[in-house]
């Protein structure tokens, strides 16, 4: 089997490959298909067969050391090479369906390459503590008085009610800052997108998520993104906003690419 | 599996006279002082048709023509009859102190039309700054959501003193309709309609609508707070 | 059977009506989140109530054979 990490424009990598692969003892090497080259390991289908690598996959560590395995040789390359990365675990079952499907993907991948080139992935995440910002909204004067409470009833309504009144003013003041970061830091890039946010499991923070962006921004305009979000740090720090900013990555958020061919489900 | 429809206040010899969904009998499943309105059903799910809702609406106001009730969500299902007395035990004393809430409590239901865009709090946001003053998403927060505020003081000051409690809901991009909820004890109805009809006439610039006598379903809606909730999940 | 008569200003709206029907029923109302147990012959199976049902028929068969595979024991 070939297990594909990325796919890069142009034949000569050759002595800059990586010298292990997703599994120790495993090489790195590129198969050529015209004027792209797959950087591949061939692997053991007794590990990555559909059958026995959804097994190794439901053990965390084993997938995480598989994982950091991936990064690296994609990270390594990525430094000097446009390369389009590919998910985690994508095998083909030979070399010839690996060509087969290159050849058929032909035209899109080299537009793929040509999209992404001189470019950089970042990401930013936008967290935000529910209680500190409804605190902070609280604390302008004048806020809406609560209604005249007539009897005991009415004041567990009136109290309800305001509850849900401070509830709801937070999500808007959430979505006011995630919708302008969002659009100031698309603006600095050549695209943009924003992904589901992640579970506390995944970011191990105790406050929520608002934001998952990712930007593939050139290498020219990076200072920019960077000054953009130090000015939406300054500017919303005092309500509890925080931001994140992570990168240089792989463009794996920006390479639109849905190959066929054996992908073990995730 | 039972769909249920609302929760009330345990009363002997209860006869309902009206079918529940896909025409099955509803039955009072009961536990101590309070009892769940089910019917058999066959699947999870419901579909959300007029004649389905219908038949939930008509379901609850026939348990509450003769009983303090908690009008449930549509779509509410159990596994079987021994979950619903655990609904029931489970969440006794807050059930019980909602019913207290509500009894012989109505609810009607205000829509607004006609209003226009409200205060008019432009997109004041300097573009080259970054980020709103702190005024500035302040006062979005709250107006964002709201009625224009003159507008609901107009129709609290109006009708809050012949309501137990109003509830303005949160400004709909669908609808341009502004709406709120009013609750009113069942005495004090008619005496809440004449003054709808006089606020209607003082303003003429607005399409007032108002249906009702509802179950307090939006006064329930939200009862029980999180924080009990985590208590409830052991 | 009508017995609330559901009166309206301006009469006659019946989609007006049928709008705060759907306003209320299918988002207002009580929603009780929490655990339900239940017991099939002896074994207690815990379920997580989502408007207190399951989440899909899928796991109500789960339960079923569960319970039943739990019955056959000795």
């Amino acid at each position: 089997m070939f297990y594909l990490y990325a796919i890069v424009a142009g034949p000569g990598i050759g002595a800059e490959l990586p010298e292990e692969g997703i599994l120790p003892g495993i090489a790195v090497g590129t198969v050529a298909c015209g004027g792209l080259a797959c950087i591949v390991s061939e692997v053991p289908v007794e590990i990555f067969g559909e059958a026995p690598l959804r097994l190794l996959l439901e053990q965390s560590a084993w997938t995480k050391e598989r994982a950091l395995a991936h990064e690296r040789v994609v990270a390594g390359l990525a430094a000097a090479h446009t390369l389009l990365p590919l998910k985690f675990c994508t095998l083909f079952s030979d070399r010839d369906s690996l060509i087969r499907v290159m050849e058929r993907h032909q035209e899109a991948l080299g537009q793929a390459l040509a999209h992404i080139r001189g470019a950089r992935e970042w990401g930013v995440k936008l967290f935000y503590d529910p209680a500190r910002l409804r605190g902070w909204l609280d604390t302008e004067p004048g806020a809406e008085p609560a209604p005249a409470a007539k009897a005991a009833g009415a004041a567990f309504f009136a109290r309800k009610q305001n509850e849900l009144r401070r509830q709801q003013e937070v999500l808007v003041a959430v979505r006011h800052c995630t919708e302008e970061s969002h659009r100031r830091l698309a603006d600095l890039a050549r695209e943009a997108t924003a992904a589901a946010s992640q579970s506390p499991a995944l970011h191990g923070r105790k406050d929520e998520m608002a934001l998952n962006g990712a930007y593939l921004v050139t290498e020219g305009g990076e200072e920019a993104l960077r000054d953009c979000v130090r000015a939406l740090m300054e500017a919303y720090a005092p309500s509890g906003f925080d931001f994140i900013l992570t990168g240089p990555w792989a463009p794996y958020n920006f390479t639109r690419l849905h190959l066929g061919e054996l992908t073990p489900p995730h | 599996m039972f769909y249920l429809y609302g929760i009330a206040r345990w009363k002997p010899g209860l006869a309902l006279g009206v079918p529940g969904i896909g025409g099955m009998a509803v039955r009072m499943e009961r536990w101590r002082g309070l009892m769940v309105a089910a019917s058999p059903f066959e699947t999870w799910e419901v579909e959300a048709s007029t004649p389905n809702l219908w038949c939930h609406e008509h379901v609850i106001e026939a348990v509450m023509a003769q009983s303090a009730v908690i009008p449930l969500r549509f779509c509410t299902v159990v596994a079987d009859l021994p979950a619903c007395r655990q609904l029931l035990s489970r969440h006794y004393r807050q059930l019980s102190a909602l019913l207290g809430r509500v009894n012989d409590r109505v609810e009607f239901a205000l829509r607004l039309s006609g209003a226009g865009s409200g205060d008019g709090l432009a997109a004041a946001a300097d573009p080259e700054s970054v980020g709103p003053g702190t005024a500035y998403l302040r006062a979005l927060a709250r107006h964002s959501s709201a009625w224009p505020e003159a507008l609901l003081a107009a129709l609290r000051g109006a009708l809050d003193p012949w309501a137990l409690a109003s509830m303005p809901w949160p400004r709909d991009t669908k609808s341009a309709d502004l709406r709120a909820s009013f609750l009113v004890e069942r005495p004090g109805v008619d005496a809440f309609r004449r003054e709808v009809a006089g606020f209607g006439d003082q303003r003429r610039d607005l399409t007032v609508s108002c249906t009702g006598p509802w179950p307090p379903y939006s006064f329930v809606a939200d009862a029980f707070s999180q924080q009990t909730d985590r208590k409830a999940k052991r | 059977m009508e017995n609330s008569p559901r009166r309206t200003e301006p009469p006659g709206s019946g989609d007006i009506v049928l709008a705060d029907l759907l306003d209320r029923a299918l988002h207002k109302g009580l929603v009780i989140w929490g655990e339900a147990t239940i017991s099939v012959a002896g074994v207690d199976l815990v379920y997580l109530g989502l408007k207190v049902l399951l989440a899909s028929t899928d796991t109500a068969d789960r339960m079923r054979k569960a319970a039943n595979s739990a019955v056959a024991k000795p």
